[in-house]
């Protein structure tokens, strides 16, 4: 499989974990031991934190809306963009009151392994989100 | 030359044009059709010498900022890096830049940056910038 297939087929694979709930594609594509650099957050670390992470953002928004778009890609290499729009459910410090909008607009850079994703960078930036505020609140 | 030894050289002359104003080093990795997309800024600037202004712009509306680049990982054509630039102010007034803010300027950014024929011809960053605005 090249590189943009398999990209696609991990967008296909996010959506559906995003979306559903089922998480079997995407486990089928990750390392168990998977880590996931993320700038806001710091390091997530293994297929289930990840899952868990995907599954405590239905905890905090609703209707969430997410748009993956394929940029490049090359040998065990790729990069997508990343953009969400939630809900809030105004349930956690940091998070807009019950039923604002936030988002999320990020650049993802994955790494392949062995047919697997080993490892994940992202950054980028939060509308009406108090990311601090939120991660203070995690921490209790 | 491997695309890590290419990063590097990308990152000397990044730091050469941000702290002496000398562009000379970055032209030479760089394609002159080159698109950069600065997705945290909302903004695309296409060609070297869009870069190369751009450069100059900030060196002069944010003096004495100071580029802080780590290689992250590479593949073909491919490499990535992270820049982080902090410790000075929004103080010059810049055509093409908006008004100076006097805020400290703070970026943490991911790069994603593509050769071709051994230049850069397209690179994507996002990221926090904060103090522009």
């Amino acid at each position: 499989m090249n590189i943009k297939d398999f990209a696609e087929k991990f967008i296909k694979a996010e959506d559906e974990a995003f979306q559903k709930g089922n998480f079997e594609p995407l486990k089928a594509l990750e390392d168990p031991k998977v880590v996931y650099h993320m700038s806001s957050f710091g390091d997530l670390v293994g297929h289930e934190a990840h899952k868990q992470n995907v599954m405590s953002s239905h905890q905090l928004a609703s209707d969430i809306k997410q748009e993956w778009k394929y940029l490049t890609g090359e040998g065990n290499l790729f990069a997508l963009s990343y953009q969400a729009r939630y809900i809030s459910k105004g349930n956690i410090p940091g998070m807009p009151p019950a039923g604002k909008e936030a988002s999320r607009d990020a650049l993802f850079l994955l790494r392949v392994k062995h047919g697997k994703v080993v490892e994940v960078w992202n950054n980028g930036s939060w509308k009406g989100i108090d990311i601090e505020a939120v991660k203070n609140a995690s921490k209790k | 030359m491997n695309i890590k030894d290419f990063a590097e050289k990308f990152i000397k002359g990044e730091e050469e044009a941000f702290l002496t104003g000398n562009c000379n080093a970055l032209e030479k990795l760089e394609d002159p059709k080159i698109v950069y997309h600065f997705i945290a800024l909302g903004q695309e600037i296409a060609g070297w010498e869009g870069h190369k202004q751009y450069i100059l712009g900030l060196r002069s509306a944010v003096p004495g900022i100071r580029p802080d680049w780590k290689y992250i990982t590479g593949d073909g054509n491919i490499f990535s890096l992270l820049l982080k630039m902090s410790g000075s102010k929004f103080t010059g007034q810049v055509p093409g830049f908006p008004p100076p803010t006097g805020k400290e300027v703070t970026v943490n950014s991911l790069f994603v940056l593509r050769l071709n024929k051994g230049k850069i011809v397209e690179g994507w960053s996002n990221g926090t910038i904060m103090g522009l605005s």
